[in-house]
């Protein structure tokens, strides 16, 4: 537990020391901001004209629907996006340095150094969220949400994005070139995003199979204000698949 | 401290080390000696658990790599050939990481940063990113990440390597002062680094060990004839002629225990060379010292002897002649040269 402290401290560090977590943070915020405003505007829009022309329209608007669900969705999104940053460098990185060198000839688990940077870049993804909470604060002090939807929304995403990160961990653990780590980890998490496609246009059980394995399938409910424990265990699963899968990646190491 | 038993690690089916065995006692400071690309790297990772052995066993402080691989890194520093750091952390967080995860108590973290970093002479730069430092210091944080952590066991792979003169004696002073706590072995293709540092030496080429001895006594015994070196000039340049020189050196050969006298060729014999003075190369038959019989000589014959010095076969040339004779034996014989070898110790 101790060791595992030692790696969380020594990336966070690393993070907020180099301009990946500042720069990372900010375009985070403006593409977050950016979607708020536009989809604020548009719902405002909205309202002003159901009021003047159609009492029909009125009825049928819903800052949930209109506003929360669509800025998590482009959150999702931006999740994607940034992903391969937070992450590219954990592993490539210290195989180039030679740090490799270091962590295996100390008493250190490989299992304790991959929780270590995961609950890093955890952490770095958290303060992504944090600084968001100014979206609800203003939602709810000039309209009516509702909370709990905003809540497992915030969850759902904090979920989605453990997912990516233990992805892109595993990506990065395959090679010292941070460039490759990074397409790798864009690249299958946007085919894993995508599957939810291919899932609803093929029939039947494959179709069933190919929704299920999609990310961003999972996520939807959580949108719509839902916690299923199937999502909850989808995400769980993901998670612990690729930080073993990155904890034998790094012991095969040793015998080649 | 360490035995070595028949280890063999491959890469793919190339071997890298083949059938390496020795052992290192306690207190000990070992040189471990060869060429680029000998196999002294690929040793040292696998007793320092990097990556396991593919055959043979290695016992480091009482714990075998491969079964108590961990212990064996509780009680090892292993300082690789590139120091491990990161650029980006300053001395004191990185040696904080590392006293973290190297098991170092909690309480006992800043006293031993303290310590080390005295040692290790890196005290002004504390708080400077790694980046910032200089070859010589980061060599030194390198050096103060293997001890962080008061192993009984010290493995330095090449650790002078890129370092100005100055520094590379403040290194070799400081590994010196580390012996009899720590058991030290280190590696390197630099000879007169072993002479100065290591108590013993084991040679490794082609990925076998081709000597193992005592400093000393590998030269010794590699060394037929005592051989020294006099630098002498003639008393008077008036009249210069070449019979002078040929003259005392004819006196010298009559020495009896004198086997043959050089006169240094390098440059020609007339009156310039005259006024420098002349080195001669002084080999005799047997171990006996025969300097002052020379010395008599040259004084009694009215020259002035300024220089007269032991001239040993440097590890240089005994690591030469081991390693080309290897050669030869290998391409014979392969096997049995090589267990001849390491029996003959």
């Amino acid at each position: 537990m101790k060791k595992i402290y030692a790696v969380w401290e020594r990336e966070v560090n690393s993070y907020f020391t180099s301009p990946i977590a500042y720069v990372s943070i900010s375009v985070f915020l403006i593409l977050f901001g950016w979607f708020f405003y536009n989809s604020v505007i548009w719902y405002t829009q909205m309202s002003m004209q159901a009021m003047t022309s159609s009492p029909f329209l009125q009825g049928q608007l819903n800052i949930d629907r209109m506003v929360v669900r669509p800025i998590f969705s482009a959150t999702s999104i931006i999740v994607l996006i940034l992903t391969p940053a937070m992450t590219m460098r954990l592993f490539a990185e210290e195989r180039r340095l030679g740090a490799f060198e270091l962590i295996y000839t100390s008493p250190i688990d490989k299992l304790e150094w991959v929780l270590g940077k995961f609950a890093a870049a955890a952490t770095l993804f958290f303060a992504f969220l944090a600084l968001t909470v100014y979206v609800p604060f203003i939602l709810l002090t000039y309209g009516e949400p509702d909370l709990w939807a905003l809540l497992s929304s915030y969850l759902g995403v904090f979920l989605m994005g453990l997912a990516f990160i233990s992805f892109g961990l595993f990506a990065s653990s395959l090679t010292e070139n941070q460039i490759i780590a990074a397409v790798i980890t864009g690249g299958g998490l946007l085919f894993l995003w995508l599957l939810v496609l291919a899932g609803s246009v093929i029939e039947g059980a494959w179709g069933e199979v190919l929704l299920y394995i999609s990310v961003i399938e999972h996520f939807n409910d959580f949108n719509n204000g839902i916690i299923d424990s199937r999502h909850l265990i989808y995400y769980a699963t993901f998670i612990i698949f690729f930080l073993t899968a990155t904890v034998k990646v790094l012991d095969s190491q040793s015998w080649r | 401290m360490i035995q070595v038993e028949n280890l063999t690690k491959n890469y793919g089916a190339k071997p890298a080390i083949q059938d390496v065995s020795f052992q290192v006692e306690k207190g000990e400071i070992v040189g471990f000696l060869g060429p680029n690309a000998a196999g002294k790297t690929t040793t040292m990772r696998v007793l320092s658990c990097f990556f396991p052995p593919s055959s043979g066993s290695a016992k480091v402080a009482g714990f075998d790599v491969f079964d108590d691989s961990k212990e064996v890194r509780r009680h090892v520093g292993y300082m690789p050939e590139n120091p491990p750091l990161y650029p980006d952390m300053t001395v004191d967080a990185y040696l904080r990481f590392v006293a973290q995860i190297r098991e170092v108590p909690f309480r006992q973290i800043s006293k031993r940063i303290r310590d080390i970093v005295e040692r290790v002479h890196i005290g002004e730069n504390r708080r400077l990113r790694i980046s910032k430092l200089s070859k010589g210091y980061k060599q030194r944080v390198g050096l103060a990440q293997a001890l962080i952590h008061n192993p009984q066991i010290l493995i330095l792979d090449e650790p002078t390597v890129g370092l100005d003169p100055k520094q590379i004696i403040e290194v070799r002073h400081l590994i010196k002062s580390l012996a009899g706590d720590h058991t030290i072995l280190l590696s390197t293709h630099i000879l007169p680094e072993v002479s100065m540092t290591c108590g013993r030496v084991i040679i490794i080429h082609n990925g076998h060990i081709v000597a193992k001895d005592s400093t000393e006594a590998l030269t010794v015994r590699l060394q037929g004839s005592e051989r020294f070196m006099m630098h002498i000039e003639e008393p008077s340049l008036g009249e210069y002629s070449v019979k002078n020189i040929e003259k005392i050196v004819g006196k010298l050969r009559k020495i009896p225990e004198i086997e043959s006298v050089e006169l240094d060729s390098s440059m020609p014999l007339d009156q310039e060379r005259a006024s420098v003075g002349h080195y001669l190369t002084i080999r005799s038959a047997e171990r006996e010292n025969i300097r002052h019989h020379a010395a008599k000589v040259v004084i009694e014959n009215g020259w002035r002897l300024y220089e007269i010095r032991p001239d040993r076969m440097s590890l240089e040339e005994v690591f030469l002649q081991l390693t080309t004779e290897e050669d030869i034996e290998t391409s014979e014989n392969f096997e049995g040269s090589e267990s001849e070898k390491e029996t003959s110790e």
